[in-house]
């Protein structure tokens, strides 16, 4: 949408024109200073996710992932590369099954993300329909951001703190 | 023509004075949106909405992502 409209605003007669790519969303990602709707139902995912979130690459084993996630009390853990980029992500049904192998041999690959800036609101219906616990946040460019919880969705539909947008 | 940019180069467009403008529909823009971004959504961007916008300042435009 955005080149579009940076070259209509050239065909417009304007010379200096920018477009941000990686917009919105990567901007929120970086928790940037925004300005928004203040009505307490317009959190989003990105001011109630968890962001401090284990990680495993895709030779580590199924023991160590599952023991990573446990101290955290998550019920997955995301397979990231080097860059930070979600390739699968690996589930407590699936570790607890299959505790010798590796993340890659058990993982399920591409699993959907949400978008930072989804509302709590729509994040929580897509839990509750899918009978999901918890999923991955991730950036438009797929790194992995944080974790959406369903207990965060159900109890705290609530305006983030000031500190988070600065 | 057009040049893409990434977040860096936004803030320091910014500080030299770039307008921003979110070209997505007003409802997104309200949600949340950049500091001082004004919103002039796609469809409605004519020669009129582009009257907002002064031509001797740089203007950078960004919506969701990459799409």
């Amino acid at each position: 949408m955005s080149p579009r409209a940076a070259w209509r605003l050239e065909s417009l007669g304007f010379d200096e024109v920018f477009d941000y790519t990686a917009g919105k969303v990567d901007w929120l990602a970086f928790g940037l200073p925004v300005e928004r709707d203040e009505k307490p139902d317009s959190a989003m995912v990105i001011d109630l996710m968890e962001r401090e979130v284990p990680t495993s690459r895709l030779d580590e084993s199924v023991a160590v992932i599952k023991q990573r996630a446990r101290q955290k009390s998550l019920p997955l853990c995301p397979v990231v590369n080097q860059e930070g980029i979600v390739l699968g992500v690996v589930t407590e049904d699936q570790w607890n099954r299959n505790a010798a192998l590796t993340a890659e041999e058990v993982m399920q690959a591409g699993p959907t993300t949400l978008r930072p800036n989804v509302s709590v609101q729509n994040a929580s219906e897509f839990l509750n329909r899918n009978e999901l616990s918890a999923i991955l946040v991730t950036s438009s460019d797929g790194k992995l951001m944080g974790i959406f919880k369903r207990t965060q969705s159900d109890s705290k539909k609530q305006m983030p703190k000031s500190d988070i947008w600065s | 023509m057009p040049q893409n940019i990434d977040r860096q180069q936004v803030q320091r467009l910014i500080k030299q004075g770039a307008q921003l403008v979110e070209v997505l529909p007003e409802k997104q823009y309200q949600l949340v949106h950049l500091p001082e971004a004004i919103n002039i959504p796609l469809q409605s961007l004519d020669r009129k909405a582009a009257a907002k916008l002064q031509k001797n300042r740089p203007v950078i435009v960004y919506c969701y992502d990459y799409q």
